[in-house]
C-alpha cells in the first residue's frame, strides 16, 4: 500500500482553503489508488476545519511558534523529516506562493522528483498521471517521472461537485525535531496583509477581473462594488496591472497567477493566451467586451457585447435584486 | 561582490507555438533571452553600482546558439559571460546541477549572490534558481519582488496570497526575482558593438544529471467553448443564477 503525504497551509492559524482541495482531491486518488493519506501541518491549526475534510487519516500538527509563519529552510526540513518518517512514497501540496517557494526545497532534501503545477488522475493500475502546461499554457503535457518518491504541487481546481465521503479524519500533535537555537536565513520579518475582508482571487468563489478596456484605475471602482455584492474577489489582466491600475499580487495569468473560481467574470480583457493559462480551471466563464471579435468570447460561456461603464453597473443591480437586496 | 546571474534563451513570447508529433516545432522560433532574466541581470548591474569592486558574471547552459544573449547580457553592462557548454535537454534537476558545477568551477569560493530569473517563460517550472541553491548550499528565497541591499544581507519582499512578505536574506544567498523589480536597461548600439568583441568563457565536460522528470505527449490546449451572446444584464443574472447555482 502507497503512502501519501500531504502538506497542508495555515495562515494565522486557518487552514487554506487551497489546502483543503488539495487534501480533498488526494483522498479521492487515494481512494482509486488505496493509497494510505497523513497530512502535515506545519505551524498548527486551532481547530482544524475537520467538516470540511473527506476521507481518513491523521493530521500531524506541528505548532512550534517559530513555524507560525513560512519559514522556508525550517519548513523544507520538518517536512523532510516527517515524508522519511511517515515513508512517504509521493507528497502533494497547493501551487500557492509558499507551495511554489518549498516544493523545490523539499524534492532536493528528499529526492523526490518534482512536478510543479500539475493536475493529477489515477490511472490504471492505482498509478498517478500527471498533466501540466508549457509554454503560458498553450501546451499541455504529461509528466513522467523517474525514480521512487514525487512531490506533486497542484494547480488550483474547480472543487468537485462529488459528495466527498465523510471523513473520519484526526489530529496529532507532533515534536517539530527542529532546535530552537537554530539561526534560520532567510526569515520573514513580518506579513503585511492586504486590506480586511477583501478576498484573494485564488481563495474566492467568484472573481471579477478587469482588463485595458476598464480604462483606467478608477474604472475598477465598477468591478469592486460588483465584487462587493458577489461576494467576489477582484483581479485584473497583464495589462491593467502594467498601466498600474491594480498591484501585481491580482494579475492573473501565466505572469501572475492562476485560479479556478466556480464563475469568472472577464470585463475588458481580450484574451490574450497567457492570460488564458490563468483561468483554465474556472468554472463558469462570463465576458463582457466593446469589441464583439475580442478571443475572449470564444473561450466563454456567455458574452455580453457593450461597455463596462454601463454593462458593470447593471448586472450589479441585476444580481442585487436577484439577492434580495434592493435598495 | 561577486554576483552569478543565471540566464536562458527562450521563444519570444510573441511567437505562435507549434505542436508537431508531440514535440514543439523549433525551426520556425526567434528565441531571445528569458524577460524574467532580464530583471535578474538589471539587479545584478544595480548591485555593482552600489557597491564598490563588484563583478557581474552571467551564465548560460546550453548550446553554441547562447552566445546571443550571453553578449545581449554583457552589452547591458555585465562585467563576463559563461557559457556551460551541454547538449542535454534536460529537466530542472539536471540544468540545476550543471549551472551549480558551473559556478562551483568559476568561484574559488561561493559568489555573494546569484541571482536568477523567476521562471523561464518556456517550461514555467520555476524549479531551478531553488534547486540550485539546494545543490549550492546556500540560503535562497524565489520570487523576489522587491529589494533593499544592505551590507551583508538583503531586505526583500514577496507577494503571497492576500499579503506581502518582509524577509531578511543573509548573503551569501540564491534569490529568483520578479517581473516588476525593476526596469531592465536598454541597450544601444556602440554597448552592442562592444559586446561583440567581448570573449565569451567556455566550461565543458560538467556533470549533468539525469533528469527525474521527462515531459511527453505535448499537445495544443483547445480552450475554445460555445459563447452564448445574451443583450441584457437581466438575461445574464437570469442564466447565472440558473446555471451557475452561485447567486441565491
Amino acid at each position: 500500500m502507497k503512502n501519501f503525504l500531504v502538506v497542508l497551509e495555515q495562515r494565522d492559524g486557518c487552514l487554506k482553503r487551497s489546502s483543503v482541495d488539495v487534501w480533498n482531491a488526494v483522498q479521492e486518488l487515494a481512494s482509486v489508488c488505496s493509497a494510505r493519506v497523513c497530512g502535515l501541518l506545519p505551524g498548527g491549526c486551532s481547530p482544524l476545519p475537520l467538516s470540511l475534510l473527506s476521507g481518513s487519516g491523521v493530521i500531524h500538527t506541528v505548532a512550534d511558534e517559530v513555524l507560525s509563519r513560512y519559514l522556508p529552510d525550517a519548513y523544507a526540513e520538518v517536512v523532510s523529516n516527517v515524508a522519511a518518517e511517515t515513508e512517504a512514497d509521493d507528497i502533494f501540496m497547493a501551487a500557492t506562493a509558499m507551495g511554489k517557494d518549498l516544493a523545490p526545497r523539499i524534492a532536493m532534501r528528499t529526492g523526490a522528483a518534482l512536478v510543479s503545477d500539475c493536475s493529477l488522475a489515477a490511472g490504471s493500475g492505482g498509478s498517478l498521471s500527471a498533466s501540466t502546461m508549457l509554454y503560458a499554457g498553450s501546451v499541455s503535457a504529461r509528466a513522467e517521472t523517474r525514480g521512487e518518491r514525487t512531490l506533486y504541487v497542484l494547480r488550483p481546481s474547480p472543487v468537485s461537485s462529488r459528495t466527498l465521503r465523510q471523513g473520519t479524519v484526526e489530529t496529532r500533535p507532533r515534536r517539530s525535531g527542529i532546535s530552537e537555537d537554530t539561526r534560520w536565513n532567510p526569515v520573514m520579518e513580518k506579513l503585511v496583509r492586504f486590506a480586511e475582508g477583501k478576498k484573494d482571487i485564488a481563495e474566492a468563489d467568484i472573481v471579477v477581473a478587469g482588463g485595458r478596456g476598464v480604462g483606467s484605475a478608477a474604472g475598477f471602482s465598477l468591478l469592486e462594488a460588483l465584487a462587493d455584492t458577489l461576494g467576489a474577489a477582484v483581479g485584473a489582466s497583464r495589462s491593467a496591472v502594467d498601466e498600474g491600475w491594480r498591484p501585481h499580487a491580482e494579475q492573473i495569468g501565466q505572469t501572475g497567477r492562476a485560479v479556478a473560481p466556480a464563475l469568472y467574470i472577464a470585463c475588458g480583457i481580450s484574451g490574450a493566451v497567457q492570460h488564458l493559462a490563468g483561468i483554465a480551471g474556472a468554472g463558469t466563464i462570463v465576458a463582457i467586451n466593446r469589441d464583439p471579435d475580442a478571443p475572449i468570447f470564444g473561450v466563454s460561456d456567455y458574452g455580453i457585447v457593450g461597455d463596462i461603464e454601463d454593462i458593470v453597473p447593471g448586472l450589479e443591480h441585476a444580481v442585487r435584486s436577484r439577492l434580495g437586496r434592493n435598495d | 561582490m561577486e554576483i552569478a546571474v543565471c540566464i536562458n534563451q527562450v521563444p519570444d513570447t510573441g511567437s505562435a507555438i507549434v505542436v508537431r508529433d508531440g514535440a514543439v516545432d523549433a525551426t520556425r522560433l526567434n528565441m531571445v533571452m528569458n524577460p524574467y532574466d532580464e530583471y535578474a541581470v538589471e539587479e545584478a548591474l544595480r548591485f555593482r553600482e552600489r557597491f564598490a569592486e563588484s563583478r557581474v558574471t552571467v551564465f548560460s547552459a546550453g548550446g553554441e546558439d547562447r552566445c546571443d544573449i550571453l553578449r545581449k547580457a554583457m552589452a547591458m553592462g555585465a562585467d563576463g559571460a559563461c557559457l556551460v557548454e551541454s547538449s542535454v535537454a534536460g529537466d530542472s534537476f539536471s540544468t540545476a546541477s550543471i549551472l551549480c558545477g558551473a559556478i562551483k568551477r568559476y568561484y574559488a569560493r561561493r559568489p555573494d549572490l546569484v541571482i536568477c530569473g523567476r521562471e523561464s517563460v518556456d517550461c514555467n517550472r520555476a524549479e531551478v534558481p531553488l534547486m540550485m541553491a539546494e545543490m549550492l548550499g546556500m540560503a535562497s528565497l524565489s520570487a523576489v519582488a522587491s529589494l533593499t541591499a544592505h551590507e551583508g544581507y538583503l531586505e526583500v519582499k514577496r507577494e503571497v496570497e492576500g499579503g506581502v512578505e518582509e524577509y531578511v536574506l543573509e548573503m551569501p544567498a540564491v534569490i529568483s526575482v520578479e517581473k516588476g523589480l525593476n526596469m531592465p536597461r536598454k541597450t544601444n548600439i556602440k554597448a552592442v558593438m562592444q559586446a561583440r568583441k567581448k570573449t565569451i568563457d567556455r566550461m565543458d565536460g560538467l556533470h549533468v544529471e539525469a533528469p527525474k522528470v521527462v515531459y511527453a505527449e505535448l499537445a495544443a490546449v483547445e480552450r475554445k467553448r460555445a459563447c452564448r451572446f445574451v443583450d441584457s444584464v437581466e438575461e445574464l443574472a437570469d442564466l447565472l443564477q440558473q446555471t451557475t447555482g452561485l447567486l441565491t
